[in-house]
């Protein structure tokens, strides 16, 4: 297992180093995929926590589509998704301003990819903005051969996508 | 079906459809019509056409009208598409590197490029509009906009290219609903009174300075540091007696170079009660909100609409341009005023977005609702005359700390000159604990005849917020459009009125759309803040709406306090609660009509008002619309009488005293085709025997021409199987291939006669979905992204249709466009639909195939 702590905003896995250190890695281990943080909003419009693979053009502008998000999709329309693969990771609806969701941590147990999420929360008794908020965070991963993904932070339990579905 | 070999051509088959001259034709299965969305066109050479033998790109230049949402082809060399692709057939394409356009196109209008690429690629494509250069638009690169900023309006030579290789579809649009969704509708220009500026000035010095120069003869104060000045004689230059238009334009312009001088503005003419309000600005239509506070009434009883009142909007701050101007729809009423940033500690409260978590900026939305600018753009607010302070209390992310709020109270109520700086507060904000010294601070305020007012918070629950839950503070709930409380909104013994905070997920008043409120708002792109509106929810849009209606009362009555308004809010003479209290909307939701009539220094106007306050017409949409007219205030109302109206409206009703109902049609004979035009129906009538203002009732009315001339392309119609294949391909059984005749498709299938091989348009029993589209890019995929599609019974919603033995089913209606639906609020049916692909056409049963190998798609 490799485990890199990373600062949310420039969040980036280098695939050669998680290689390297991995101690019982298969001679054919598959390098760690790399995952970075494309953008972060606090109007997605999707309203439960959840984590959304998106791999075609069309997934995409379903995603982009949804009323009330005003995610920079500039940044995002720019991620070639035949090289890399956007996920977006939803908080859900909040209901205030001051919330935020960002990546904190990734590891690569092959085939699982766990991405650890930060999610920041208004102190109680915190002054803060009353308008409704869907926070989100898109990342773009590179190297989709990971089976199973495991999202933790946002439930009790982690939320896990199979690959594929 | 065998697929020979890699290359196939999509070869003619003519119409085909339902349109047999033939008598006595057995019964089909399954026929109908499919209609196509209003404006829609196709590329005279997709590969629909250049997939024929022997075809030719088209070298002529294809007129577009006014209105068009086109779909097209565009390749910058021949092949075929790879075999090893899911989402690609190997089907050949042609080269067509080049589409030209004939487009009118005026001033102030937009045209957009939006590429789709194809299964091969997504190669870059540019749009050129005669005169300007190239603009790029591709997937990954995303659309391209040309707006005409200058120049005439005739026909302009668009270039649609293709730069690379591979094959792309695309849509090129021109359309009013571009833009802030009807921007583009232009309403009469305001009529000014010649000679005459309003003119905003820096300080007592400069007014003095300014009066004792020729710049302007006479000056009378208006309030909030704005005169009504008087151009001088010799200021005429033009051959006629007096001023004329052009001389006061030209005096306005010197006027605002003149130093000291903050604003000059033409004194417009108030022509009738509803021009130059909230009601006429383009967002009107989307805001559900103002005619659930009865705001369109309340503006003809407060035409200043709050001038000479200030609001303090404790927030993020606003919008603040590059150019050091505020969001443009809240500059003029921002300009002159008071401001602070208590996060920052400067004097510039500008709200620089969040580093983390995207760009809210919320205070410019909150500012917007309590007094954008009535300017014939975006919206307008509730008290659009007032002025407004801004004074920034929340940071990153929209967090603060009571400390800076604090100060910011303190800051306002010791103001200037023992004056405090606002009349008004709004804290769109809370969840504090009560603290004493943000008590004493509002106290403080209350004394000095402030009134303070603060969202309930949105945490469903009845637990104390504050600021909102202190008892010098109105505490303000959330309703959606139908006046029932949002979900989210907080409720309680401490709660005093409602107003619309908006929710999404509802539609409450039916209107199709999401009940959010729309206000001024922005975004960041590169570091750059740009101005924008949006759709927000929370009672941080609810409380604003009240602090507008105190400004608007406030104007009507300077020694309001908030004592007095207490009075008013229990008395049921603010809110439509007649008196009785509960703990989700308090004494009611807010009235503005009834709580401006109640600051009206006592005594009670009576004015007629219109719901609804604007009327929409069009031959495809509602053609003839009732307008109810009631009596607001204590007066008799009579003699009523219709004043002046557009040629292209019929109004009929309102024979006795109101209330009664108008009912406006549309005289389609009357209008141009496809130019939106704009009027309004005045009424006259009298209160108490005596003359009133008239009421002036705004009206849109569009004739959609085109039925005709629609055009989405050759259409394939397909039965198909309602489970797709290992690629995600819904597989055609059954299909027929259609043209456009007279703006719509009529297909029809037939019965399955048992011979082998089954014929393309036999149907055998089962069950499938029924689709149609076209297949511009000629990869034997329809309904991809820029292609037509539509399913039964609704695009989106597709159900399954049961084929049974020896049944008919006929009049089968669908509705084809390039538009998708879209996963919203307003169409929560709608489901994603992760990996859809496309229905696949079907490929005829060929004995021998063609001598160059080639499958011939054809029926």
């Amino acid at each position: 297992m490799n485990r890199f702590p990373l600062k949310p905003a420039t969040a980036l896995l280098a695939a050669t180093l998680l290689a390297a250190c991995s101690a019982n890695a298969p001679k054919e281990a598959q390098p760690a995929p790399q995952v970075r943080q494309v953008t972060q909003s606090a109007h997605c419009g999707l309203t439960g926590p959840g984590v959304a693979p998106v791999s075609s053009p069309e997934a995409l502008e379903n995603l982009l589509g949804v009323s009330g998000q005003n995610m920079a999709t500039g940044v995002i329309r720019q991620v070639d998704l035949a090289s890399e693969q956007l996920i977006i990771v939803t908080l859900g609806q909040k209901p205030t301003a001051g919330y935020s969701v960002g990546l904190q941590d990734v590891q690569w147990q092959e085939p699982v990819l766990k991405l650890a999420m930060q999610v920041n929360s208004p102190a109680p008794d915190m002054m803060v903005a009353q308008v409704i908020t869907s926070p989100c965070v898109v990342l773009a991963v590179k190297g989709d051969h990971w089976q199973r993904l495991e999202v933790s932070g946002l439930t009790p339990q982690p939320i896990v996508k199979t690959a594929g579905k | 079906m065998v697929l020979v070999s890699g290359m196939a051509v999509l070869a003619g088959c003519g119409g085909g459809g339902s349109g047999s001259s033939v008598p006595a034709l057995p019964p089909s299965p399954l026929s109908g019509v499919i209609s196509i969305e209003a404006n829609s066109r196709v590329d005279q050479d997709t590969m629909n056409q250049l997939g024929l033998e022997g075809a030719q790109v088209a070298t002529g230049t294809q007129a577009l009208p006014a209105s068009f949402v086109l779909a097209g082809y565009v390749s910058g060399a021949a092949g075929t598409y790879p075999s090893a692709s899911a989402q690609c057939q190997p089907f050949a394409y042609a080269e067509d590197a080049v589409d030209e356009y004939s487009v009118p196109l005026a001033a102030g209008e937009t045209l957009v490029l939006e590429s789709f690429g194809s299964c091969l690629a997504d190669p870059e494509l540019e749009l050129v509009v005669e005169g300007a250069g190239p603009l790029s638009a591709s997937v990954n690169a995303g659309p391209a906009r040309y707006t005409l900023t200058a120049g005439d309006s005739t026909e302009y030579r668009v270039t649609v290219r293709n730069t690379g290789n591979a094959p792309a579809r695309y849509i090129l649009a021109k359309s009013v609903a571009f833009g802030a969704e009807g921007m583009a509708f232009d309403w009469p220009r305001y009529r000014f009174i010649e000679g005459e500026a309003v003119v905003a000035l820096a300080d007592d010095d400069t007014v003095r300075a300014a009066m004792a120069t020729p710049a302007a003869e006479k000056a009378r104060a208006l309030g909030a540091g704005e005169w009504l000045m008087t151009m001088p004689g010799n200021r005429v230059r033009s051959a006629q007696a007096g001023p004329v238009a052009e001389d006061t334009l030209n005096w306005i312009r010197e006027l605002r170079a003149t130093p000291g001088v903050l604003s000059a503005t033409p004194n417009y003419v108030v022509s009738s009660q509803q021009t130059g309000t909230p009601v006429s600005e383009p967002l009107y239509t989307r805001q559900w909100h103002y005619d659930l506070i009865n705001g369109p009434a309340a503006w003809q009883l407060a035409p200043g609409g709050g001038a000479g009142v200030n609001v303090a909007v404790l927030d993020s701050g606003l919008l603040r341009l590059p150019s050091g101007a505020w969001h443009p729809d809240l500059d003029s009423n921002v300009q002159s005023r008071p401001a602070y940033d208590f996060v920052d500690n400067d004097t510039i409260p500008a709200d620089p977005g969040s580093s983390v978590g995207g760009d809210v900026f919320h205070g410019t939305h909150v500012a917007g609702t309590v007094a954008a600018v009535v300017n014939d753009a975006g919206s307008g607010g509730v008290a659009y005359g007032a002025g407004l302070v801004p004074v920034r209390v929340l940071g990153e992310g929209g967090t603060g700390s009571s400390a800076d709020l604090i100060a910011a109270i303190n800051w306002l109520v010791a103001g200037s000159g023992g004056q405090p700086y606002a009349d008004v507060v709004n804290m769109s904000l809370g969840g504090l604990p009560r603290i004493q010294d943000l008590e004493d601070a509002i106290a403080k305020g209350v004394g000095k005849g402030m009134v303070f007012v603060a969202a309930a918070g949105n945490a469903a629950t009845s637990t104390l917020s504050y600021p909102a839950a202190s008892p010098n503070v109105l505490a303000v709930s959330a309703v959606d459009g139908g006046g029932q409380l949002a979900g989210y909104s907080n409720f309680g013994s401490w709660i005093d009125l409602a107003a619309p905070g908006g929710d999404a997920s509802r539609d409450g008043n039916l209107d199709g759309a999401g009940d959010v409120v729309w206000s001024t708002s922005g975004e960041r792109d590169g570091g750059v803040s740009i101005a924008g509106y949006r759709g927000l929810q929370g009672t941080s849009m609810a409380s604003p709406h009240v602090a507008g209606v105190l400004a608007l009362m406030k104007a009507r009555d300077p020694a309001m306090n908030y004592d007095k308004v207490r009075v008013w809010l229990q008395g049921g003479q603010m809110t439509d609660g007649q008196a009785r209290r509960n703990d989700t909307l308090g004494w009611g939701v807010l009235d503005a009509a009834r709580a401006v009539s109640a600051a009206g220094s006592g005594f009670a106007d009576t004015i007629l008002s219109a719901s609804p306050a604007l009327v929409s017409l069009s031959n495809e949409g509602e053609q003839s619309v009732s307008v109810e007219l009631s009596v607001f205030g204590d007066g008799n109302v009579s003699n009523l009488s219709l004043g002046d109206m557009p040629a292209w409206i019929d109004v009929t009703g309102c024979q006795s005293a109101p209330p009664c109902a108008l009912q406006v049609t549309l005289i389609k004979d009357q209008l141009t085709p496809d130019e939106p035009a704009r009027g309004s129906i005045v009424v006259n009538y009298q209160v108490d025997g005596a003359s009133a203002d008239p009421l002036s009732i705004p009206v849109i009315g569009q004739l959609v021409s085109d039925e005709q001339a629609r055009n989405a392309g050759r259409h394939f119609v397909l039965l198909v199987n309602t489970e797709p294949n290992e690629d995600n391909l819904y597989m055609a059984e059954s299909q027929v291939t259609l043209d456009a005749e007279n703006g719509v498709y009529s297909f029809r299938f037939e019965n399955d006669d048992g011979e082998e091989p089954q014929q393309l348009r036999e149907v055998r029993p089962g069950d499938y979905y029924l689709v149609a589209g076209s297949d511009l890019d000629g990869d034997g995929i329809i309904c991809q992204p820029g292609e037509a599609c539509a399913e039964y019974p609704i695009t989106g919603l597709r159900e399954v249709i049961t084929i049974e033995e020896g049944q008919s089913l006929s009049d089968i209606r669908l509705t084809t466009g390039f538009s998708r639906p879209t996963i919203s609020a307003a169409s929560p049916d709608i489901l994603p639909r992760p990996g859809f692909q496309g229905y696949q056409l079907r490929a005829p049963e060929t004995q021998t195939g063609p001598a160059d190998n080639r499958i011939r798609m054809t029926q």
